[in-house]
Protein backbone atom coordinates (compact mmCIF):
# COMPACT_ATOMS: atom_id res chain seq x y z
CA UNK A 1 0.00 0.00 0.00
CA UNK A 2 1.50 3.50 -0.51
CA UNK A 3 -0.37 6.58 1.07
CA UNK A 4 -0.01 9.41 -1.34
CA UNK A 5 0.66 12.89 0.33
CA UNK A 6 -2.63 14.56 1.79
CA UNK A 7 -4.44 17.48 -0.40
CA UNK A 8 -4.37 21.04 0.97
CA UNK A 9 -7.70 22.21 2.49
CA UNK A 10 -9.61 18.95 0.89
CA UNK A 11 -12.33 17.68 1.62
CA UNK A 12 -14.37 14.44 0.57
CA UNK A 13 -12.18 13.52 -1.96
CA UNK A 14 -13.01 10.99 -4.67
CA UNK A 15 -10.64 8.68 -6.89
CA UNK A 16 -11.84 9.05 -10.49
CA UNK A 17 -9.16 6.94 -12.26
CA UNK A 18 -5.75 4.70 -11.52
CA UNK A 19 -4.21 4.76 -14.73
CA UNK A 20 -1.95 1.78 -15.68
CA UNK A 21 1.23 4.05 -14.83
CA UNK A 22 0.05 3.95 -11.36
CA UNK A 23 -1.16 7.72 -11.68
CA UNK A 24 -3.81 8.84 -9.82
CA UNK A 25 -6.15 11.54 -10.44
CA UNK A 26 -9.67 12.66 -8.70
CA UNK A 27 -11.55 15.44 -7.49
CA UNK A 28 -13.16 17.38 -4.22
CA UNK A 29 -15.76 19.80 -4.21
CA UNK A 30 -16.29 22.62 -1.70
CA UNK A 31 -19.77 24.39 -1.80
CA UNK A 32 -19.72 24.95 -5.40
CA UNK A 33 -16.42 24.66 -6.38
CA UNK A 34 -15.11 21.30 -7.63
CA UNK A 35 -11.38 21.14 -7.68
CA UNK A 36 -9.50 18.27 -9.76
CA UNK A 37 -5.30 16.47 -9.16
CA UNK A 38 -3.32 14.05 -10.31
CA UNK A 39 -0.13 12.70 -8.92
CA UNK A 40 2.00 11.49 -11.10
CA UNK A 41 5.51 11.13 -11.05
CA UNK A 42 5.73 11.80 -7.49
CA UNK A 43 4.27 15.15 -7.73
CA UNK A 44 0.63 16.65 -8.00
CA UNK A 45 -0.57 18.52 -9.94
CA UNK A 46 -3.99 20.44 -8.73
CA UNK A 47 -6.39 22.34 -10.56
CA UNK A 48 -10.04 24.28 -10.56
CA UNK A 49 -12.97 22.49 -12.24
CA UNK A 50 -14.57 26.32 -11.70
CA UNK A 51 -18.42 26.03 -10.43
CA UNK A 52 -20.24 22.92 -10.46
CA UNK A 53 -23.61 22.25 -9.95
CA UNK A 54 -23.62 18.74 -10.39
CA UNK A 55 -22.61 16.07 -7.97
CA UNK A 56 -20.41 13.75 -9.69
CA UNK A 57 -17.80 15.92 -11.66
CA UNK A 58 -15.55 13.66 -14.19
CA UNK A 59 -12.31 13.24 -14.69
CA UNK A 60 -10.57 10.68 -16.59
CA UNK A 61 -7.16 9.94 -18.59
CA UNK A 62 -6.26 8.14 -22.15
CA UNK A 63 -3.13 5.86 -22.08
CA UNK A 64 -0.85 8.74 -23.08
CA UNK A 65 -1.35 10.48 -20.18
CA UNK A 66 -4.19 12.84 -21.40
CA UNK A 67 -6.69 14.09 -19.03
CA UNK A 68 -10.59 15.25 -19.67
CA UNK A 69 -12.70 16.72 -17.33
CA UNK A 70 -16.14 18.63 -17.59
CA UNK A 71 -16.88 22.01 -15.65
CA UNK A 72 -20.31 23.38 -15.65
CA UNK A 73 -19.83 25.29 -19.32
CA UNK A 74 -17.60 23.59 -21.35
CA UNK A 75 -16.16 20.25 -22.23
CA UNK A 76 -12.07 20.50 -22.16
CA UNK A 77 -9.43 18.34 -22.78
CA UNK A 78 -6.14 19.14 -21.74
CA UNK A 79 -2.63 17.59 -22.38
CA UNK A 80 -1.12 18.41 -18.63
CA UNK A 81 2.28 17.52 -19.90
CA UNK A 82 2.05 20.73 -21.38
CA UNK A 83 3.87 23.38 -19.43
CA UNK A 84 1.51 25.56 -18.33
CA UNK A 85 -1.52 23.26 -18.15
CA UNK A 86 -3.30 25.39 -19.90
CA UNK A 87 -6.86 23.93 -20.80
CA UNK A 88 -7.95 23.34 -23.93
CA UNK A 89 -11.82 23.35 -24.93
CA UNK A 90 -12.82 20.79 -27.59
CA UNK A 91 -14.74 22.30 -30.36
CA UNK A 92 -18.04 20.81 -32.02
CA UNK A 93 -20.41 20.03 -28.99
CA UNK A 94 -23.39 22.30 -27.78
CA UNK A 95 -21.73 25.09 -25.76
CA UNK A 96 -23.05 25.44 -22.14
CA UNK A 97 -25.04 22.07 -22.27
CA UNK A 98 -22.51 18.82 -22.99
CA UNK A 99 -20.65 16.98 -20.36
CA UNK A 100 -18.05 14.45 -21.10
CA UNK A 101 -18.48 11.33 -18.71
CA UNK A 102 -15.80 9.35 -19.98
CA UNK A 103 -12.97 8.49 -21.79
CA UNK A 104 -10.96 5.80 -23.51
CA UNK A 105 -7.22 4.80 -23.61
CA UNK A 106 -7.25 6.51 -27.04
CA UNK A 107 -8.54 9.85 -26.28
CA UNK A 108 -12.33 9.22 -27.40
CA UNK A 109 -14.95 10.36 -25.39
CA UNK A 110 -18.22 9.90 -24.63
CA UNK A 111 -20.83 11.69 -23.06
CA UNK A 112 -24.44 13.40 -22.98
CA UNK A 113 -25.86 16.42 -24.63
CA UNK A 114 -28.57 18.80 -25.97
CA UNK A 115 -29.12 18.04 -29.68
CA UNK A 116 -31.73 18.12 -32.68
CA UNK A 117 -32.93 14.89 -33.98
CA UNK A 118 -34.93 16.17 -36.92
CA UNK A 119 -36.71 19.74 -35.48
CA UNK A 120 -36.61 17.68 -31.95
CA UNK A 121 -34.32 18.86 -29.46
CA UNK A 122 -33.50 16.12 -27.24
CA UNK A 123 -30.96 14.71 -24.71
CA UNK A 124 -28.58 12.34 -26.25
CA UNK A 125 -25.22 10.74 -26.02
CA UNK A 126 -22.29 11.93 -28.28
CA UNK A 127 -18.51 9.44 -29.21
CA UNK A 128 -15.69 11.31 -30.56
CA UNK A 129 -12.98 13.65 -29.79
CA UNK A 130 -11.45 16.95 -31.34
CA UNK A 131 -14.40 18.61 -32.73
CA UNK A 132 -15.48 15.07 -34.35
CA UNK A 133 -18.72 14.06 -32.70
CA UNK A 134 -21.60 11.29 -33.50
CA UNK A 135 -24.81 11.75 -31.58
CA UNK A 136 -27.62 8.97 -30.89
CA UNK A 137 -29.76 8.38 -28.32
CA UNK A 138 -32.03 5.03 -26.94
CA UNK A 139 -35.60 5.72 -28.63
CA UNK A 140 -38.12 6.92 -26.24
CA UNK A 141 -35.21 8.39 -23.54
CA UNK A 142 -36.05 11.39 -21.74
CA UNK A 143 -32.81 11.31 -20.17
CA UNK A 144 -29.05 9.81 -20.68
CA UNK A 145 -26.48 8.99 -18.49
CA UNK A 146 -22.93 7.58 -20.02
CA UNK A 147 -21.00 5.64 -17.21
CA UNK A 148 -18.26 4.54 -19.73
CA UNK A 149 -16.71 3.91 -23.02
CA UNK A 150 -14.04 1.43 -23.84
CA UNK A 151 -11.60 0.99 -26.26
CA UNK A 152 -13.41 -0.33 -29.12
CA UNK A 153 -15.49 2.96 -28.74
CA UNK A 154 -18.62 0.87 -26.98
CA UNK A 155 -20.76 3.23 -24.81
CA UNK A 156 -22.36 1.80 -21.39
CA UNK A 157 -24.51 4.19 -19.65
CA UNK A 158 -28.66 4.16 -18.72
CA UNK A 159 -31.48 6.04 -19.23
CA UNK A 160 -34.69 6.32 -18.24
CA UNK A 161 -38.02 6.17 -20.20
CA UNK A 162 -41.45 7.96 -19.84
CA UNK A 163 -42.78 5.67 -17.46
CA UNK A 164 -40.14 6.24 -15.06
CA UNK A 165 -38.07 2.87 -15.35
CA UNK A 166 -34.62 2.93 -16.13
CA UNK A 167 -32.72 0.56 -17.84
CA UNK A 168 -29.21 -0.11 -18.80
CA UNK A 169 -27.53 0.23 -22.64
CA UNK A 170 -24.53 -0.72 -24.56
CA UNK A 171 -23.88 1.10 -27.89
CA UNK A 172 -21.76 -0.18 -30.33
CA UNK A 173 -21.74 2.34 -33.67
CA UNK A 174 -25.00 3.58 -33.79
CA UNK A 175 -26.08 0.56 -33.11
CA UNK A 176 -28.05 0.10 -29.46
CA UNK A 177 -28.59 -3.10 -26.94
CA UNK A 178 -30.42 -2.73 -24.26
CA UNK A 179 -30.76 -4.65 -20.97
CA UNK A 180 -33.43 -3.95 -17.79
CA UNK A 181 -31.92 -4.62 -14.00
CA UNK A 182 -34.29 -6.59 -11.96
CA UNK A 183 -36.96 -5.11 -9.05
CA UNK A 184 -37.94 -2.47 -11.10
CA UNK A 185 -34.85 -0.60 -11.18
CA UNK A 186 -34.47 2.94 -10.71
CA UNK A 187 -31.34 5.26 -10.28
CA UNK A 188 -29.40 3.29 -13.16
CA UNK A 189 -25.77 4.30 -12.73
CA UNK A 190 -23.13 2.92 -15.09
CA UNK A 191 -19.54 3.71 -13.76
CA UNK A 192 -17.68 1.44 -15.91
CA UNK A 193 -17.38 -1.02 -19.11
CA UNK A 194 -14.33 -2.60 -19.99
CA UNK A 195 -12.86 -3.83 -22.97
CA UNK A 196 -14.37 -7.12 -23.21
CA UNK A 197 -17.53 -5.09 -23.49
CA UNK A 198 -18.76 -5.53 -19.04
CA UNK A 199 -20.83 -3.42 -17.78
CA UNK A 200 -21.10 -2.77 -14.31
CA UNK A 201 -22.72 -0.08 -12.32
CA UNK A 202 -25.37 0.48 -9.53
CA UNK A 203 -29.43 0.74 -9.24
CA UNK A 204 -31.75 1.55 -6.69
CA UNK A 205 -34.66 -0.80 -6.12
CA UNK A 206 -38.05 -0.12 -6.91
CA UNK A 207 -39.70 -0.42 -3.58
CA UNK A 208 -35.96 2.02 -2.71
CA UNK A 209 -35.51 -0.44 0.26
CA UNK A 210 -32.05 -0.89 -1.42
CA UNK A 211 -29.52 -0.51 -3.48
CA UNK A 212 -27.23 -2.91 -5.35
CA UNK A 213 -24.17 -3.05 -7.70
CA UNK A 214 -24.46 -4.87 -10.54
CA UNK A 215 -22.43 -6.70 -13.68
CA UNK A 216 -24.00 -6.92 -17.09
CA UNK A 217 -21.78 -9.47 -18.80
CA UNK A 218 -23.70 -9.38 -22.19
CA UNK A 219 -25.89 -12.13 -20.91
CA UNK A 220 -27.29 -11.38 -17.92
CA UNK A 221 -27.18 -9.61 -14.89
CA UNK A 222 -25.50 -10.45 -11.78
CA UNK A 223 -26.47 -8.49 -8.75
CA UNK A 224 -23.29 -7.22 -6.12
CA UNK A 225 -24.66 -6.94 -2.53
CA UNK A 226 -27.78 -5.17 -1.10
CA UNK A 227 -26.39 -1.48 0.52
CA UNK A 228 -28.49 1.02 1.86
CA UNK A 229 -30.67 3.51 -0.16
CA UNK A 230 -29.04 6.19 0.33
CA UNK A 231 -25.38 5.00 -0.34
CA UNK A 232 -23.59 5.86 -3.29
CA UNK A 233 -22.25 2.51 -4.69
CA UNK A 234 -19.38 2.75 -7.17
CA UNK A 235 -17.90 -0.55 -9.07
CA UNK A 236 -14.82 -0.62 -11.02
CA UNK A 237 -13.64 -3.40 -13.46
CA UNK A 238 -10.38 -3.07 -15.24
CA UNK A 239 -10.45 -5.33 -18.62
CA UNK A 240 -9.13 -8.30 -16.64
CA UNK A 241 -12.56 -8.83 -15.29
CA UNK A 242 -11.07 -7.78 -11.23
CA UNK A 243 -13.62 -5.80 -9.72
CA UNK A 244 -13.82 -3.43 -6.30
CA UNK A 245 -17.21 -2.42 -5.25
CA UNK A 246 -17.31 0.73 -2.65
CA UNK A 247 -20.46 2.09 -0.74
CA UNK A 248 -20.51 5.02 0.95
CA UNK A 249 -23.25 7.00 2.88
CA UNK A 250 -23.61 8.40 6.19
CA UNK A 251 -21.91 4.95 7.88
CA UNK A 252 -18.17 6.14 6.21
CA UNK A 253 -17.08 4.19 3.47
CA UNK A 254 -16.65 0.54 2.64
CA UNK A 255 -14.60 -1.62 -0.11
CA UNK A 256 -14.98 -4.82 -1.64
CA UNK A 257 -12.84 -7.36 -3.64
CA UNK A 258 -16.05 -9.18 -6.19
CA UNK A 259 -14.79 -12.67 -5.72
CA UNK A 260 -15.87 -15.90 -7.59
CA UNK A 261 -16.92 -18.69 -5.34
CA UNK A 262 -16.81 -20.95 -7.85
CA UNK A 263 -14.35 -23.00 -8.89
CA UNK A 264 -11.81 -22.33 -12.26
CA UNK A 265 -12.44 -18.45 -11.32
CA UNK B 1 -9.82 12.65 11.09
CA UNK B 2 -8.16 12.62 8.27
CA UNK B 3 -8.36 11.18 4.44
CA UNK B 4 -5.50 10.06 2.66
CA UNK B 5 -5.20 8.97 -0.96
CA UNK B 6 -3.99 5.40 -0.78
CA UNK B 7 -3.06 3.17 -4.32
CA UNK B 8 -3.05 -0.58 -3.10
CA UNK B 9 -1.61 -3.39 -4.87
CA UNK B 10 -4.14 -5.96 -5.75
CA UNK B 11 -1.36 -9.01 -6.05
CA UNK B 12 -0.57 -10.66 -2.70
CA UNK B 13 -4.14 -10.64 -1.45
CA UNK B 14 -5.38 -14.03 -0.52
CA UNK B 15 -8.35 -13.82 -2.39
CA UNK B 16 -8.09 -13.79 -6.10
CA UNK B 17 -10.15 -11.68 -7.49
CA UNK B 18 -13.12 -12.78 -10.04
CA UNK B 19 -11.70 -12.80 -13.26
CA UNK B 20 -8.62 -12.79 -13.40
CA UNK B 21 -8.05 -16.00 -14.58
CA UNK B 22 -11.48 -16.24 -16.54
CA UNK B 23 -13.51 -19.31 -16.27
CA UNK B 24 -17.18 -18.99 -15.21
CA UNK B 25 -18.76 -16.52 -12.73
CA UNK B 26 -22.31 -17.44 -11.94
CA UNK B 27 -21.66 -16.55 -7.65
CA UNK B 28 -19.36 -13.45 -7.15
CA UNK B 29 -18.88 -12.91 -3.12
CA UNK B 30 -17.71 -9.32 -2.10
CA UNK B 31 -15.23 -9.73 0.71
CA UNK B 32 -14.49 -6.74 2.39
CA UNK B 33 -11.20 -4.60 2.56
CA UNK B 34 -9.78 -3.45 5.66
CA UNK B 35 -6.16 -2.25 6.32
CA UNK B 36 -4.91 -2.15 9.65
CA UNK B 37 -8.04 -2.77 10.76
CA UNK B 38 -9.65 0.40 9.46
CA UNK B 39 -12.53 -0.58 6.95
CA UNK B 40 -13.55 2.96 6.04
CA UNK B 41 -11.87 3.07 2.83
CA UNK B 42 -13.68 4.36 -0.71
CA UNK B 43 -11.79 2.34 -3.37
CA UNK B 44 -13.58 3.58 -6.61
CA UNK B 45 -10.83 2.82 -9.43
CA UNK B 46 -8.75 -0.07 -10.29
CA UNK B 47 -6.14 -0.32 -13.69
CA UNK B 48 -5.24 -3.10 -15.76
CA UNK B 49 -2.52 -4.57 -13.41
CA UNK B 50 -5.01 -5.04 -10.90
CA UNK B 51 -3.76 -1.87 -8.86
CA UNK B 52 -6.64 -0.52 -6.84
CA UNK B 53 -7.04 3.33 -5.74
CA UNK B 54 -8.92 4.98 -3.10
CA UNK B 55 -9.69 7.28 -0.32
CA UNK B 56 -9.11 5.92 3.67
CA UNK B 57 -10.31 7.80 6.48
CA UNK B 58 -8.43 7.39 9.42
CA UNK B 59 -10.31 8.25 12.46
CA UNK B 60 -7.07 8.88 14.95
CA UNK B 61 -5.41 10.77 12.27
Amino acid sequence: MRLLPGLNGCCAPVVRFIDNLGDVGGTNCESMTCFGWIFRHGKQIGFSLGDYDASRPSLMADANGDVAYDSVAHVMHTPFMGPDHKPEMDVGLPGGVSSVQSMNARGVMAGTTLAFFGRLLQCAMFVGRRGHFAFSAPPGATSISVGGINDADEVAGGFREESGLEHGFLERHGAFQFFTLPQGATEVTVTAINDAGRVVGSYLEGTKQARHGFLYDNTSIIILGAFAPNDEVNVAINDRGDMVLSATGSHGARSYWATCSVSGC
Amino acid sequence: MTTMIIRLALLGFLVPPCGATGGPRTTIRLAPIAIHGNNDIAITAINGSGAVAGVLTDPAG
